[in-house]
């Protein structure tokens, strides 16, 4: 009997309409390498960052970066930012880009430091839609 | 530890079943932003789209514009819609929100225990269409395709629906 009821429960967690998003709070080992397996909606995940983590990501880490931004480059499927390499600034990019992979998954996010003290490069694509939603949410991100 | 089980398997069956196409949509009360308690029955006649989102979220900030003109044009022919706000501040920030987006149609503040009774709504936007009879008619997790929103709200409204 006990094994039965947790065969039921298991199931039916399974077969929740939300399991297919459940695996967005938690990037599967295969959405970590080059090619992704998985292809989220465009949509966020509420469940990804605490509340104080998302305080963090939209209220300060964003305007901070906006701020800070020195570039804005179109691509065919997204965005480039450029800003400057300097380690406090790359340490800002860094928070904010492994807080938002979380949050929206369906980003292709690339950081790219220069050489010789180049600027350094975020860029924001996807597939299709993705460069849309940028440019309907992210007016202020890619405003030259 | 055998009742517990059965009452996991219970509950998980039933949020498996709740939200979708066909099975009647989880009834709620919450409160809307100008103080009201909103239930889902209150819209018994109507066909009802049902969008979770939070004024953080990006994808809901894309379909806002949309929603207001969906509901604009289609309220006429009994469409309601209600957004459910998951965010996690108070009332007045959502309602500065909304204002300033000039949203048209009813705003509620969500809890957990409505969003796992539709299905957890781990991501955001999520929408639901509700048929005029109180059973679920659609789901469409993330930003939708407009135009196939708007075909499938058509399609629910029209008395001939199949």
């Amino acid at each position: 009997m006990n094994r039965l009821c947790l065969l039921i429960a298991i199931l039916g967690f399974i077969t929740s309409p939300a399991s297919s998003s459940d695996s967005c709070s938690t990037p599967p080992a295969a959405q970590t390498s080059a090619t992704a397996t998985h292809e989220s909606p465009l949509a966020c995940d509420r469940l990804a960052l605490s509340a104080t983590e998302r305080k963090r990501h939209f209220d300060e880490l964003g305007p901070m970066l906006i701020r800070l931004k020195t570039g804005v480059h179109e691509l065919a499927n997204g965005y480039e930012l450029e800003f400057p390499s300097d380690a406090k600034t790359f340490a800002l990019v860094a928070e904010w880009v492994e807080q938002e992979r979380r949050c929206c998954p369906f980003f292709d996010i690339d950081v790219r430091i220069n050489r010789e003290g180049g600027p350094l490069s975020l860029r924001l694509t996807g597939r299709k839609g993705t460069k849309e939603f940028i440019e309907a949410d992210g007016k202020d991100w890619i405003r030259k | 530890m055998k009742r517990a089980l059965v009452v996991i398997a219970l509950v998980a069956g039933l949020t498996a079943t709740a939200a979708r196409a066909g099975v009647a949509a989880p009834a709620f009360a919450l409160r809307s932003l100008e103080g009201r308690t909103v239930r889902l029955s209150d819209f018994r006649g109507k066909v009802v789209l049902l969008n979770f989102w939070a004024t953080w979220c990006g994808g809901c900030r894309v379909e806002m514009p949309w929603l207001i003109e969906i509901y604009r044009q289609y309220r006429s022919q009994g469409l309601e819609i209600i957004g459910v706000s998951m965010d996690d501040g108070g009332e007045e920030v959502i309602a500065k929100f909304t204002k300033a987006k000039n949203v048209n149609y009813t705003i509620v503040k969500g809890n957990e225990a409505v969003a796992n009774a539709y299905g957890k709504v781990q991501l955001l936007p999520q929408t639901f269409l509700i048929n005029r009879d109180g059973t679920v008619a659609g789901h469409f997790t993330g930003v939708p395709d407009r135009r196939e929103l708007e075909n499938t709200i058509r399609r629910i409204l029209s008395p001939n629906q199949k």
